[in-house]
């Protein structure tokens, strides 16, 4: 929208690819960083390129890390809270949306407070629950929990874009002798299926970056790390001197991921949750 | 869409599937023990390996997993939920600091029971009492010490030669080091003189204020008070903290202090004899050591850091192969592969009488310093009592506030005791 | 059995009397259906949120570790401890300075950037979003390393060689107790702050175009522009990015104080929320632990009551 002049325009512009430069330049370190040769670091610290540009660190790391084996845990971590998830607040957002029954507004609002819960009063007691189950150190362990901590939010954000989904089309389907269950899985998910599919996106992302828990449930057993509990330990490792190039290394491999994942999916991404957060 | 939400649960069921389970026996006749270290890559952790496999090898039916935790109070934190699971480890490295609160806390098997049961007094016997009795607790040994290490101070004696000072006799007292302190640091482009490596804990704490005559903990009237609030620990706190308010030192978290001194930044480095192996691999300078220096005339009191072997185990297979693997590891041959691995002190003589030992420690003065300091070696307090482990957490930030020059050590130190006596209030002591 | 159930159920039908919400209902029960399609998310929520909670509540009366956390039952004894204790003043104190970082870094500078956006087009909206979104994708303890490299407290740390252009000696940042929490604060409020921005820009694009436009040729420029229309329109949004910012400041910034400081330099960089994990996790006091999150609970609890109560009244003034 552009009701001002032009130069109100230059002005914003300027401001913002300030802000950008800013926001991403430590990014642009860390990779620069990990193409400097290892020892050349500090050499000119302030650029974060050399001109020479190497992937020792990478080789270096990939080859004293077991970084597959972390990316499969994050893989098996993530997907997993993400369709389970996906399989509770599905159906859980239906019943909120098109239906009246009693206490529904106290179940939502139990739904939505859930979110307010800080996680560190849960990890305590989850924690317990999981070693009286012998549950530590695996990944169904390491899942459970986590299928309840946020899952107020997918249930929210859905129950905002099936309520906003048109409601003839729901009533031909009931005209048509449909059940709810095929109301659900054949004419509500297939139409929110962008929604549905952004929502996975970001539980996945989300549960992808977790650190404190994938730490507390998996440090013990170094095959049960995570990416993120493995750059970690990685990290705090004594290595010696000039060792930034390697750990550097290390984040960028592990950032990829997601980063990749967010490149390709931003635009549904972005446009669902800032659609359902602001409606709500 | 249809399909993929019915597919959507077979998915699920088949990563469930695919998810690695908890190791079970693999396979009929082989007892399989857990072994918690916080041995990583960098620090001992091919020592390790190595260890095991001549276990193994030895021990056919007996198979040993490592398990690398982050540090010993995540160790001790995954343990104590471990073994409220009911399933312990067998066999854990349990930092001196938390000596007390796994002797209050923890179901370990004592020393004596598993001599007992399983045998191996000869072995024990081989300890000199002192070393023995470090892991002494009431009247059971907890576990058997194995990790002995003390600070300290190594030197870039390239830097030495550069300030025209002989690095064949560095300072062996504080007065001496700051004496020379504006001459190194002169000569070597400015950079600061001294570097602490420590980390969350009150290891570097001890060594100052012990040595000029302070004590941590001290036994008064039947109850354990803190000893933090006399005149001679400020001082050892405010000596430390007046080197790194001048400037003179740099002030790192310890991640950052190893790289630092590696690379050239610091003139020396108090750090732990276990360091050694790490550091040798990497300096690319004159790399020496000397011992921590002396207050004036007071004896040098260094806190031993590293950690003790204790056995968790309550099934009976396992509790022997656990045994056997500690026994193992405080074995001659086993002691001077780890000595000589990372720099841990030897416990007993007959360590250093071994053949690849005797060899190693002839070639490596650095390691000579590490055990000439044996001792002035004392163990590493443990505040006693379930609030133990936040009562060393006052008197570490009590060493942040001084070395912050937030306020004065003896203010700090006043302060923490205080604290730290509500702390531990009503836990006795025999003295 | 569906066919026949929707035939019945046709005289059951009904249809609703406000809203756009479909009302679906079958004659064996009327109500069964919804709580099936609840039950499952309901049962996770209360397993692993609730449970929890009501534990902690009861674990907070208590003394005891993670082995055995009711060893022995001590009433009010750490509430009173815990509101008597100068270093929980201190932690809360801390606390509030972190937030008030947050408001400045999440919720101040957001929002302006994103009122900077009215006058962009949706292209050059989604690049910006798109820059800005990046660090909030990637994992935090990940992000946070190159942030220590740059807070390195050896001379040529990347912000010491910086500061010695301007002549001023290295510092040690994040062991210096005035330095090290704002260093924090910047890590996180750094991290969060495209996230926020995004949902800035959302609030105000749900302004609609008519009234600004309309405004606009009624003379209304600039300043006046803003701050009588588009401010108080986007107020709603505002408020909900004030209260987002608030209740997460102490969370957001758990990793970097997890990796870096550990709460330190003596207990400068300490909050509520991390000093609770301290207490659980290193110091095995599984009590004060849990005093402390039902304290913390209340907190947030009576700030997002009062968001609610704010946020009702502003709505009805509007109307």
């Amino acid at each position: 929208m552009s009701v001002e002049s032009p130069r109100t325009r230059w002005f914003s512009r300027v401001v913002l690819n300030f802000a950008v430069l800013l926001v991403l330049l430590p990014l642009i370190y860390m990779v620069g960083n990990s193409l400097k040769p290892a020892g050349r670091t500090f050499e000119n610290v302030f650029l974060p390129f050399t001109s020479t540009i190497t992937f020792e660190n990478y080789r270096n790391v990939l080859e004293t890390v077991p970084m597959f084996r972390y990316l499969w845990n994050s893989v098996l971590f993530s997907f997993g809270v993400a369709i389970g998830q996906l399989c509770l607040a599905v159906p859980a957002a239906f019943a909120f949306s098109y239906y009246e029954f009693p206490l529904k507004k106290t179940l939502l609002a139990a739904v939505v407070l859930s979110l307010m819960v800080p996680f560190v009063v849960t990890y305590v007691p989850n924690y317990l629950f999981l070693a009286r189950y012998r549950l530590l150190n695996t990944t169904p362990g390491l899942v459970l929990p986590m299928l309840g901590i946020s899952l107020g939010f997918g249930i929210f954000l859905l129950r905002q874009h099936f309520m906003s989904f048109p409601k003839e089309i729901l009533e031909a389907a009931m005209i048509d002798g449909a059940g709810s269950w095929q109301i659900l899985a054949r004419v509500v998910t297939p139409a929110n299926v962008s929604a549905v599919s952004a929502l996975f996106i970001y539980i996945l992302i989300n549960t992808w970056n977790q650190f404190i828990w994938p730490l507390l449930i998996g440090g013990g057993r170094q095959e049960a790390y995570t990416l993120t509990v493995g750059v970690q330990m990685y990290f705090i490792n004594p290595e010696a001197g000039n060792r930034w190039g390697a750990i550097m290394a290390a984040s960028v491999l592990a950032a990829f991921p997601t980063v990749i994942i967010y490149l390709f999916m931003r635009k549904g991404v972005l446009r669902t949750f800032t659609e359902g957060a602001i409606k709500g | 869409m249809r399909k993929l939400l019915t597919i959507l649960p077979l998915v699920a069921i088949s990563l469930l599937a695919l998810m690695p389970h908890s190791p079970t026996a693999v396979a009929q006749n082989v007892v399989s023990i857990e072994y918690w270290n916080i041995n990583n890559q960098g620090f001992g952790g091919a020592t390790v390996d190595l260890l095991i496999e001549q276990f193994e090898a030895a021990n056919p039916g007996i198979n040993v997993e490592a398990r690398v935790q982050e540090s010993y109070p995540s160790l001790v934190q995954n343990l104590e939920l471990q073994v409220a699971g009911g399933n312990p480890p067998a066999v854990v490295q349990i930092g001196w600091p938390y000596l007390d609160y796994v002797y209050n806390n923890l179901p370990y098997v004592p020393v004596e029971e598993l001599v007992e049961k399983w045998g191996g007094a000869e072995h024990v016997a081989q300890f000199p009492e002192n070393i023995l009795n470090l892991t002494l607790m009431g009247d059971s040994h907890v576990g058997l010490a194995y990790s002995l290490s003390n600070p300290v101070v190594y030197y870039n004696a390239d830097m030495f030669v550069k300030a025209g000072l002989d690095p064949d006799n560095p300072p062996t007292t504080w007065e001496g080091w700051l004496e020379i302190a504006p001459q190194l640091s002169q000569a070597n482009g400015g950079i600061p003189v001294f570097n602490f490596g420590y980390g969350s804990d009150n290891w570097i704490l001890q060594a100052f204020v012990e040595s000029n005559g302070g004590r941590m903990l001290v036994c008064k009237d039947g109850e354990y008070r803190s000893g933090l609030d006399s005149p001679e620990a400020a001082a050892g706190l405010q000596a430390w903290a007046d080197i790194v308010l001048s400037g003179q030192s740099l002030n790192a978290t310890y991640n950052e202090a190893t790289p630092a001194f590696i690379g050239g930044e610091t003139v020396t480095y108090t750090y732990s004899i276990a360091g050694r192996g790490n550091l040798q691999s990497q300096a690319s300078f004159d790399l020496r050591a000397t011992v921590f220096p002396q207050f004036g005339d007071n004896p040098v009191r260094v806190p031993s850091g590293g950690n003790l072997l204790v056995v968790f185990a309550t099934d009976p297979q396992q509790q022997e192969a656990a045994w056997k693997f500690v026994q193992h590891l405080t074995s001659v041959e086993g002691l001077s592969e780890w000595t000589r691995g990372l720099g841990y002190v030897p416990l007993y003589e007959a360590v250093l009488n071994e053949p690849a030992y005797a060899e190693f420690i002839t070639q490596n003065p650095i390691q000579q310093v590490g055990n000439s300091q044996l001792d002035r070696m004392v163990r590493w307090t443990s505040f006693p009592g379930p609030n133990g482990l936040a009562a060393g957490e006052v008197a570490f930030r009590a060493t942040q506030a001084a070395l912050g020059g937030q306020m004065s050590a003896a203010e700090a130190l006043a302060q923490a005791a205080q604290e730290i006596n509500e702390l531990i209030a009503g836990q006795p002591c025999t003295e | 059995m569906m066919k026949s159930a929707a035939s019945t159920s046709a005289p059951g039908r009904s249809y609703p009397l406000a809203g756009s919400r479909v009302r679906i209902s079958f004659t064996f029960s009327r109500h069964v259906v919804p709580y099936l399609y609840l039950t499952p998310a309901l049962l996770a929520i209360i397993m692993f949120v609730y449970l929890p909670l009501a534990r902690t509540l009861y674990l907070s009366f208590h003394q005891g570790n993670l082995l055995n956390p009711t060893r022995s039952f001590v009433g009010l004894d750490n509430y009173t401890q815990l509101l008597n204790s100068p270093v929980f003043h201190r932690i809360l104190l801390q606390s509030a300075h972190y937030m008030i970082f947050s408001l400045i870094g999440s919720v101040l500078i957001p929002i302006s950037l994103a009122l900077l956006t009215l006058h962009l087009t949706d292209k050059e909206l989604d690049f910006y979003q798109s820059a800005l979104f990046l660090p909030t994708v990637i994992a935090f303890n990940v992000v946070v390393l190159i942030w220590a490299f740059f807070f390195l407290a050896t001379p040529n740390g990347l912000f010491n060689r910086l500061i010695a252009l301007l002549d001023q000696p290295p510092q040690s940042w994040l062991r210096d107790p005035s330095f090290a929490l704002p260093s924090i604060a910047l890590i996180a409020n750094w991290k969060i702050m495209g996230f926020h921005f995004l949902l800035a820009v959302a609030g105000l694009k749900a302004i609609p175009k008519e009234i600004l436009e309309a405004a606009y040729v009624d003379g209304a420029h600039g300043w006046t522009l803003m701050r009588r229309i588009v401010l108080p329109l986007f107020a709603p949004t505002g408020l909900f990015l004030v209260t987002v910012t608030l209740i997460g400041s102490l969370d957001a910034v758990f990793t970097p104080i997890r990796v870096l400081t550990e709460g330190g330099p003596n207990n400068a960089t300490n909050n509520l929320m991390y000093a609770i994990y301290s207490e659980g996790f290193r110091f095995f006091r599984v009590g004060q632990a849990s005093a402390m999150s039902v304290l913390l609970i209340l907190l947030f609890g009576s700030a997002i009551y009062m968001q609610y109560r704010l946020l009702d009244r502003w709505v009805t003034y509007e109307r």
